[in-house]
C-alpha cells in the first residue's frame, strides 16, 4: 500500500460555469491518518468527499488515491477503482430495503468480486450485530443500520475509509457505539477521513481539515 | 447472488411493486381478451351472416332444346332437366358447407288454381333458411305439409286442412301442418316431402335446385364453390352475389372496427403498464445510485432491474393472459351464444407485449438515473 | 389559499402534473373512442347491412295468389292485383322518410323472346323523383336497392323506353351482347328493345329480361299499376325499443307507449307507416333479410356495449393505480405538512383539489383526444364522417373527474393516518 493515501493538489469543482463548490484544495492523509473534514453548510465537505472518494471528477487540480491518479479517470475507471479501494459510510444509511443485513454485505462483495455469506457474517459479528444478521433494515434501530453500513464499507479491504457525517442521524447511545467503532478501526491501522460539523467527532480525529467557501483554511493537527 | 437480490426485490417490495404488478396484470389481460375476442369476433360473424341463408346455388346443367327451355329459364324443373338426389350426398363431405337444401318445384293445381308447390327436404330447410315462420308445426310424417300464408288465404286453407294435389294425370293428397310467412316468393307456395312431389311429377330420385349455405374459413367462398363443381360434375354451381358481396363487405368492416379498438386498447395497455413501470423505477433512483456507489456496474445495475421488471412482466403477462381469456370466453359467450375460438396468436402476442413493455420501461428510466453522478443521486433531490 | 398552494404544486413540479394528466387523458381518450364508436355503431352498421338488399316487401292489400317462379309472376294479368307506382313518392313523407333509403317497384310476366318464353321485368333502375314536402330531388330503384347487380356494358335508363338489360345467362342462350336489338312479344302486342348491357348476380336475375317499368306496362297492356314494390329501409333490432315496449302488441300499448314505438326506428313502426302512406297495400318486412340483420345487429351491439364496459373498467383501474402510485410518492410531503400542523381536512382538501384538477383536465383533453380517435374509425371503418353524441362529453368528464378523485382519496385518506414522524422518515 502507499504510503500516501490520498494527494490532492489544487483540486476544484465547478458546477456549469458558476457555482464553485471547490476551490483549489489541497490534502494530503497519511496511512493509518484518521483526518476530520469540517466546516458549515455549503462549505463544499461533502463535494471534498466525494471527489475523494472516487464518486466524482474533479474539474480542476490533480487527485491521487493509493498511488493512482484518478483525475481524468471516466466513470467505469471510477467505478472500478472505487470498489477495490474506497469504503464509503453515508449520513443517510443507505441500505437496500428489501435485503437483509448479510445480504447488503454480501451485495459489496458482489459488485466487487464474489458473495462470500460466511464473510459476511463474520463482518457484521465484527460490528456486533451477530444477532441480528437477517433482519431487514426496517427492523433495525439507526445505530444498528450504520453499522451495517460500516460492516459493508470494510467488507473488501478499502484502503481507504471515508464517512460523511456518520453520526448525524443518530441518538447519543447510538452515536457513542459507532464512534467507538470507528476509534476501534483507527487502532487497527485503517485510513478513515470523516467529514462532520460536530466538534466532538472532530476532537477524535488526528487531524482537522476546515473548509470555507471552498477553500480549506487550515490543515493543524489536533490530537484528541 | 444476482438472483438472490431479484428474488428478495420481488419476494419483499410486494406491495410497492404490487402497483406495477396489478398494471401489467391489467393490461395483459385487457390485451389477451381483446385480441381474443377480435379474432373470434370476426370468426363468429361469418357464422352470424349465414342466418342470410344460401349463398350459393346449384343447378342441372342439361343443354335446353326447344319451348320446354323457356319454362326453364324460369327456374322450374322441366322433364329432361335434374340433378340426381343420391349424388348429394357427397355435399356432406365438403367443408364449408354449413348446409344444403334440396328443392323440386313444381306448378300443380289445388282446387282448380295453378300454384307452385315444392318438394323439399324439411330438416334439411331448417338449417339453411333460419328465418322461416311457422304458425303451426313442421311437418313430422310422410304426408304433411306447409303452406304459404298468401296461398293458404287464397286457397282457404289453415293448419290441419287437407289438400289434394293434381299435376297432370297424377294426384296426390297431404295433410297441412302449418302455414308459412316469410315475405319472399314462399308465402304463395306450397311445400310438400321431397318424395311426394317426386312421385306426384314423376321425377323420383330427382331434384332441380339445391340451396347450399357456405362458411369458408379461408374466406374464399370460391374454393369452396370450385370444390362442390368438382363432387358433382353435372351441375352449374352459381355463386349468390348479393350475399357473396355483402359478406365481404361487412365481414371486412367487423374485421377492420375490431382491429381498430384492439389495437386503441393495445396501446392504451402499454401506456399504463409503461408509465407505472416507469414511476416505479425512477422512485428507487436512491437504490441504483447505492449499487452505483458500492462499485456496481452500469451494465449490473441494468441487469437488475431488467430481470426484476421481466419478472413482474412474465408473472403480470402469465396472469393476464388467463384472466383476458376467461373474460373474452364469458364475453363471447354472453354475445354469441357458442364457446371462444382462442387465437393461437394469444398466448405469445401477450408474453411478447408483457416483456417487451417490461423491459423497455425498466431499462429507460434505469439508463437515465444511471447516466447520473452518483453523488448527485445519493443526495436525493 | 387553496389555489395558491395548487399553483405552488403545478409550478414545482410541472413533470409530476403532467404525467398523471397524462394518465387520465390517455384513459379517458379510450372511454370517450368506445363510447362514440358504441353509440353510433348500431346506426352505421345498419346502413352498411342495406348492402344485402331490400327487407320490405309492399303488395296489393286483395290480391288473389300469385303464381311466382323464378322472381317472375305468372299469374294471368286480370287475376292480378296492382299497387300504384304513382304513389310511391309518398315513401318520402312518413316519419321515418330519412330511413328509407331506396325503392322499386316491380312489374313481371312471361314473355317470348328468341323463340323461348322468357320472363321479363318492368321496373326503375335510377329514377328521379322529387320530395312532395321539400321539392329535393332524389334517385331510387334497382340500383340502390341491390347493389350487388354486375352489369356488363351500360344501366338501362328510365327515361329512354327502348333500353333493356338481360340476364347473363339468358344472353348467354339467345346468342345477345350489350348493344344488341330484341324483339319481345306479348299477348298480340311487339316491342324492339334495345339492350345495353348484360346483368350478373348468380340468382333468379340471370335469366330475366330488365326493361323500363313503361315498357313493361305497355307490353302488358295496363296503364298503371306494379305487382310489388320492394324497400330498403334502415331500422334498428327490436332491442333497440325502450324495453317495456318490446314483444308488446300495438293493441295493448298505452298512448305514449304507441307514440314512444311509432317514433322509434324499428321495423314494426316503418311498416306501419308504410302501410298508412300508401292505402291498399300491405306491408311486411322480408323475413329473410329482416331478420338475419336483427340478429346480427344485435349482437354487434352488445359486443360493443360489453367491450367498451370492458375498457372503461380497465382505463378506470389504470388511472386509479397511477393516481395511487402518485400519491405514495408524496408521503414525506404529507408528513411535513402534518408536522406543520395540518389536520386531516386540509391535507385531504390539497390532494382532491389537485385530483380534482387532474381529473378534468385530463378528461378534458382525453375527449378531443378520443373524438379524434372516433372520427379516425368512422372515417377509416365506415368512410363517414363522425357525428357527435352529446352525451360522451359530460360522461367522460365525469368519468375521470369520479376516478382521478377516488383513486386519490382512498390512498391519501390512509397516508394521512400513519403517523407524520414515519413519514418524514420514509417508513
Amino acid at each position: 500500500m502507499a504510503e500516501l493515501v490520498v494527494k490532492a493538489e489544487g483540486l476544484g469543482k465547478t458546477y456549469g460555469s458558476t457555482v464553485c463548490a471547490l476551490d483549489s484544495v489541497d490534502l494530503v492523509v497519511r496511512r493509518g491518518e484518521w483526518v476530520a473534514v469540517m466546516g458549515p453548510s455549503g462549505s463544499g465537505k461533502t463535494t471534498l468527499l466525494n471527489l475523494v472518494g472516487c464518486l466524482d471528477t474533479p474539474t480542476s487540480g490533480r487527485l491521487l488515491v493509493s498511488g493512482m491518479d484518478v483525475t481524468s479517470m471516466g466513470q467505469v475507471g471510477l467505478t472500478r477503482f472505487r470498489r477495490d479501494h474506497v469504503g464509503l459510510i453515508f449520513q443517510q444509511f443507505h441500505l437496500i430495503p428489501y435485503l437483509t443485513a448479510v445480504e447488503n454485505i454480501m451485495l459489496a462483495q458482489y459488485f466487487h468480486s464474489m458473495a462470500d455469506e460466511v464473510e459476511a457474517l463474520r463482518a457484521l459479528q465484527r460490528v456486533g450485530l451477530g444477532e441480528r444478521t437477517r433482519h431487514l433494515p426496517s427492523q433495525l434501530s439507526g445505530g444498528e443500520q450504520q453499522r451495517v453500513c460500516i460492516a459493508r464499507a470494510l467488507i473488501n479491504q478499502p484502503a481507504l475509509l471515508l464517512a460523511d457525517e456518520p453520526t448525524g442521524n443518530l441518538d447519543e447511545a447510538n452515536e457513542e457505539l459507532v464512534l467507538s467503532l470507528f476509534k476501534e478501526l483507527h487502532t487497527e491501522g485503517h485510513t478513515i477521513i470523516v467529514v462532520t460539523h460536530d466538534p466532538d467527532v472532530g476532537r477524535m480525529a488526528d487531524r482537522v481539515v476546515r473548509l470555507s467557501h471552498g477553500r480549506a483554511n487550515t490543515a493543524g493537527w489536533i490530537r484528541g | 447472488m444476482f438472483l438472490r437480490v431479484v428474488w428478495a426485490s420481488l419476494r419483499r417490495q410486494g406491495f410497492r411493486l404490487g402497483a406495477a404488478v396489478a398494471a401489467m396484470v391489467l393490461g395483459s389481460s385487457l390485451f389477451a381478451a381483446l385480441l381474443n375476442l377480435s379474432f373470434d369476433a370476426g370468426g363468429k360473424a361469418g357464422r352470424e351472416l349465414r342466418a342470410y341463408g344460401a349463398n350459393v346455388l346449384l343447378f342441372p346443367r342439361e343443354e335446353l332444346r326447344g319451348p320446354s327451355a323457356g319454362l326453364e329459364a324460369l327456374g322450374v324443373a322441366v322433364e329432361d332437366a335434374g340433378i340426381p338426389e343420391s349424388s348429394l350426398g357427397s355435399l356432406d363431405g365438403v367443408d364449408g358447407i354449413v348446409g344444403f337444401a334440396p328443392y323440386l318445384y313444381s306448378v300443380v293445381e289445388v282446387a282448380g288454381q295453378a300454384v307452385v308447390a315444392a318438394g323439399i327436404d324439411f330438416d334439411r330447410l331448417k338449417g339453411v333458411s333460419p328465418w322461416w315462420k311457422i304458425d303451426g308445426r313442421w311437418p313430422e310424417e310422410r304426408a304433411e305439409g306447409l303452406v304459404g300464408v298468401s296461398a293458404a288465404q287464397s286457397l282457404g286453407l289453415a293448419s290441419g286442412s287437407h289438400v289434394w294435389l293434381r299435376y297432370g294425370e297424377s294426384t296426390s293428397e297431404a295433410d297441412v301442418a302449418g302455414i308459412v310467412e316469410t315475405g319472399g316468393p314462399e308465402d304463395g307456395q306450397l311445400f310438400f316431402p321431397l318424395p311426394l312431389i317426386q312421385r306426384l311429377t314423376g321425377r323420383q330420385g330427382q331434384v332441380g335446385l339445391v340451396q347450399v349455405s357456405v362458411l369458408s374459413r379461408t374466406g374464399s367462398l370460391q374454393a369452396v364453390a370450385g370444390e362442390i363443381a368438382r363432387r358433382l360434375p353435372g351441375v352449374r354451381v352459381r355463386m349468390l352475389d348479393q350475399f357473396a358481396q355483402a359478406d365481404e363487405i361487412i365481414l371486412g368492416k367487423i374485421r377492420l372496427l375490431l382491429g381498430l379498438v384492439a389495437g386503441l386498447v393495445l396501446i392504451v395497455a402499454a401506456l399504463t403498464v409503461g408509465s407505472t413501470m416507469f414511476a416505479e423505477v425512477l422512485y428507487r433512483k436512491d437504490e441504483i445510485g447505492l449499487m452505483k456507489a458500492l462499485g456496481a456496474t452500469r451494465k449490473r445495475v441494468a441487469a437488475f432491474f431488467l430481470v426484476e421488471g421481466m419478472s413482474i412482466g412474465i408473472l403480470g403477462g402469465v396472469v393476464g393472459y388467463g384472466a383476458g381469456l376467461g373474460a373474452a370466453a364469458l364475453i363471447g359467450q354472453h354475445v354469441f351464444g357458442a364457446a371462444l375460438v382462442p387465437s393461437s396468436l394469444g398466448f405469445p402476442a401477450t408474453a411478447a407485449l408483457a416483456l417487451g413493455v417490461a423491459a423497455a420501461t425498466s431499462l429507460l428510466p434505469v439508463r437515465r438515473v444511471l447516466a447520473m453522478e452518483p453523488s448527485v443521486t445519493l443526495r436525493g433531490e | 389559499m387553496i389555489f395558491r398552494i395548487l399553483r405552488e404544486t403545478l409550478a414545482r413540479r410541472p413533470r409530476r402534473f403532467a404525467s398523471a394528466v397524462l394518465a387520465v387523458t390517455v384513459s379517458a381518450a379510450l372511454s370517450a373512442a368506445l363510447l362514440g364508436v358504441s353509440l353510433d355503431i348500431g346506426d352505421r352498421m345498419a346502413r352498411e347491412m342495406r348492402s344485402y338488399g331490400a327487407n320490405v316487401l309492399v303488395e296489393p292489400a286483395n290480391s288473389a295468389l300469385r303464381l311466382e317462379i323464378g322472381g317472375i309472376n305468372l299469374s294471368p294479368l286480370t287475376a292480378r292485383g296492382a299497387v300504384d307506382e304513382g304513389q310511391l313518392v309518398k315513401l318520402k313523407t312518413i316519419f321515418w322518410k330519412n330511413n328509407i333509403v331506396g325503392f322499386a317497384p316491380f312489374l313481371s310476366a312471361a314473355v317470348q323472346a328468341g323463340g323461348l318464353s322468357v320472363g321479363l321485368t318492368g321496373t326503375w333502375f335510377s329514377k328521379e323523383l322529387r320530395e312532395p314536402q321539400s321539392g329535393a330531388i332524389f334517385r331510387t330503384g334497382v340500383k340502390t336497392i341491390s347493389p350487388w347487380w354486375r352489369v356488363q356494358g351500360e344501366w338501362a335508363t328510365d327515361d329512354d323506353p327502348q333500353t333493356a338489360m338481360i340476364g347473363s345467362v339468358l344472353a348467354k342462350r339467345l346468342g345477345l351482347k350489350a348493344g344488341d336489338r330484341l324483339d319481345v312479344r306479348s299477348q298480340g302486342r311487339e316491342r324492339t328493345l334495345r339492350v345495353t348491357g348484360l346483368v350478373a348476380t348468380g340468382g333468379y336475375e340471370e335469366q330475366q329480361i330488365f326493361v323500363t317499368l313503361e315498357t313493361a306496362q305497355e307490353l302488358l297492356g295496363i296503364q298503371k299499376g306494379v305487382d310489388k314494390v320492394l324497400v330498403s329501409a334502415l331500422v334498428l333490432p327490436d332491442s333497440a325499443l325502450r324495453s317495456d315496449l318490446r314483444g308488446l302488441d300495438r293493441k295493448d300499448m298505452t298512448q305514449e307507449q304507441y307514440e314512444t314505438w311509432y317514433c322509434s326506428p324499428v321495423m314494426g313502426a316503418v311498416i306501419a307507416q308504410i302501410t298508412e302512406a300508401l292505402p291498399g297495400t300491405l306491408a311486411r318486412p322480408i323475413r329473410q333479410i329482416a331478420e338475419a340483420e336483427g340478429a346480427f345487429l344485435g349482437k354487434l351491439g352488445l359486443l360493443m356495449t360489453v367491450l367498451t364496459a370492458v375498457a372503461l373498467i380497465a382505463a378506470a383501474l389504470a388511472v386509479m393505480i397511477a393516481m395511487t402510485q402518485a400519491v405514495f410518492e408524496r408521503k414525506t410531503e404529507i408528513g411535513l405538512m402534518k408536522a406543520l400542523g395540518a389536520d386531516h381536512g386540509h391535507v385531504l382538501l390539497i390532494f382532491v383539489s389537485e385530483a380534482g384538477l387532474i381529473g378534468l383536465t385530463g378528461g378534458l383533453l382525453g375527449y378531443l383526444a378520443g373524438l379524434g380517435l372516433t372520427a379516425l374509425i368512422a372515417r377509416g371503418v365506415f368512410d363517414a364522417s363522425v357525428s357527435l353524441q352529446p352525451v360522451v362529453l359530460p360522461v367522460t368528464l365525469a368519468l375521470s373527474l369520479g376516478v382521478a378523485l377516488a383513486g386519490s382519496l382512498l390512498p391519501v385518506r390512509s397516508a394521512v393516518r400513519l403517523d407524520p414522524v414515519g413519514l418524514l422518515r420514509g417508513r
